[in-house]
């Protein structure tokens, strides 16, 4: 890719736009008895979206766009956008700040571009196919780790493993590692591109959750696949596993595989 | 008991003396394989903790103190601060802004004093008996919450919940709306301002509870062990925190069953 340069300054753009909307939504009250909550988050997910959707659809608008809110447009072109304004928005609700605004461009299925943007501590992960990767505009690189018992391992809760595969998949590997550490949304794919954790896994993702963290993890010098080992794409299955280190990562694959394959 | 103001006054010093020392050591470097002995989270709990006793020494030097990680100086004392440099030491070393310093003030045991501080968000929780909890000075209050099925709940982790105890935790996610997990003690903090309504954990030690108890009370919630005594500094560390009595007691309830 020779000119994502203009297609970076987009992504800025869409980011710096979600950020004034997430502030103003960020810990509110809400009377939990009521449905209030949702619908205060939808509220924000949507005026965000529909502000990105905009910005691409004015500038970009041969390029489709793939988001969590809004339905899908123009997917067959060479450039989609997936957009997740809020991602973690349980987090969200509770004040906690490990909820990320993501924004991945996907080149003929494949991200490219993807951002990490989390409003609160002021921090955006930017990842480029090709190019290190940054936080606020400074390159990070992954840790070494070379095997899974020495690995910290993230994921957001057990308890969103609920197919059978898939919770077959998280004991073992959980069991496997040395640190587990819970809670972390996508703030995980950037603690690992800083080098701060070694292996994430989850389960039940949709693309708009995963296509971001790609570029973001792969330019750190990390990997990121589904569970069964193959590339991230705009089609990808629900499981995904990054690793910082891909010595660690084939260790991972091989004990979700066998742990699948024994369920 | 004397007036608690000159006390506070002393509580936030050593907060602002941990600060720097946390931020020095927050995100720098750890190898995977490093020895728990030199981490810098050690170095920094250290460090942070040897600060905070400098300056009650020198200020209060009748006070006791019972602290993480250099013992116990004087705890027969009328009063006892109990300290926490970082609590949550593994999101700390995992770069995770969830940890705090906890710091506390027992009157005869029961904690009258407490302040949850984040160095990295800017955010510091107080908490006072008799007084409104605030959070960087601003008053905040507990939200209703009548029962455990309509409640947030968190947790750090749940293979922290061993024997019994698991039980007890598998009643608890099961039975509530939402279960959370991983924010240490900032989960005591999001519970004081209204965003969360329950918090359960196993196995703590008197410098990681003493501290909420004050900002979990005065922002209108209860804090209890999980027979619904109140806690004191002796207390075994079986702790649920929720920001409404009703549903406090819901959650006292659950456990008892799930544990019978």
């Amino acid at each position: 890719m020779t000119n994502n340069a203009p297609f970076l300054d987009m992504a800025h753009k869409l980011a710096d736009a979600a950020r004034p909307v997430l502030q103003s939504y960020y810990r509110k009250p809400l009377d939990i008895d009521e449905k209030g909550d949702a619908s205060l988050v939808t509220d924000a997910d949507r005026a965000i979206e529909r502000t990105m959707r905009d910005l691409i659809n004015a500038e970009l608008p041969d390029h489709g766009i793939l988001g969590e809110e809004y339905g899908p447009e123009n997917l067959d072109a060479e450039y989609v956008w997936i957009l997740d304004p809020i991602d973690g928005t349980k987090s969200f609700i509770t004040g906690k700040p490990s909820f990320n605004t993501l924004i991945a461009l996907c080149r003929n299925g494949k991200p490219v571009l993807g951002v990490i943007d989390q409003a609160i501590l002021d921090e955006r992960w930017i990842g480029v196919e090709g190019q290190p990767t940054t936080l606020n505009g400074k390159a990070v690189t992954a840790r070494e780790c070379q095997h899974l018992k020495d690995a910290t391992i993230f994921t957001t809760g057990p308890d969103l493993f609920v197919e059978e595969k898939a919770i077959a998949g998280y004991e073992a590997i959980f069991g496997a590692a040395r640190q587990p550490i819970y809670g972390i949304d996508s703030y995980g794919y950037g603690l690992i591109a800083m080098g701060f954790g070694d292996v994430l896994v989850e389960s039940n993702l949709q693309p708009y959750d995963f296509c971001a963290a790609v570029p973001v993890i792969e330019g750190a010098g990390g990997i990121i696949t589904d569970w069964d080992g193959n590339a991230l794409t705009i089609h990808s299955g629900d499981l995904v596993i990054a690793s910082g280190d891909k010595r660690a990562h084939a260790e991972g694959l091989a004990v979700l595989q066998k742990a699948i394959a024994q369920d | 008991m004397e007036n608690l103001d000159p006390f506070l006054e002393i509580a936030h010093k050593l907060a602002d003396a941990a600060r720097p020392v946390v931020r020095k050591y927050y995100r720098t470097p750890v190898a995977v394989d490093v020895k728990a002995d030199d981490s810098p989270v050690t170095i920094a709990d250290r460090e942070v903790e040897r600060t905070m006793r400098d300056i009650l020494n020198a200020e209060l030097p009748d006070h006791g103190i019972l602290g993480e990680e250099h013992g116990r100086e004087n705890v027969d004392a009328e009063y006892v601060w109990v300290l926490d440099p970082i609590d949550g030491t593994k999101s700390f070393i995992a770069g995770k802004p969830s940890f705090a310093t906890l710091i506390a003030l027992c009157h005869k045991g029961t904690p009258v004093l407490g302040i949850i501080d984040q160095a990295i968000t800017d955010e510091r929780w107080v908490g006072v008996m008799g007084q409104a909890s605030t959070m960087n000075g601003v008053e905040i209050s507990a939200r209703e919450c009548e029962e455990l099925k309509s409640a947030t709940f968190f947790t750090t982790a749940p293979e922290l919940f061993k024997g019994d105890a698991a039980k007890a935790y598998a009643a608890i996610s099961k039975n509530c709306r939402v279960p959370m997990y991983g924010v240490d003690a900032y989960a005591y903090g999001l519970t004081a301002l209204g965003l969360a309504d329950t918090v359960v954990e196993t196995g703590m030690q008197a410098y990681d509870f003493c501290a909420l108890v004050p900002v979990v009370e005065g922002a209108g919630g209860v804090m209890t062990d999980w027979s619904g005594k109140p806690l004191d500094i002796d207390s075994a560390g079986d702790v649920v925190a929720s920001g409404d009595a009703r549903c406090h007691q819901d959650v006292l309830a659950t456990i008892k069953a799930a544990m019978a």
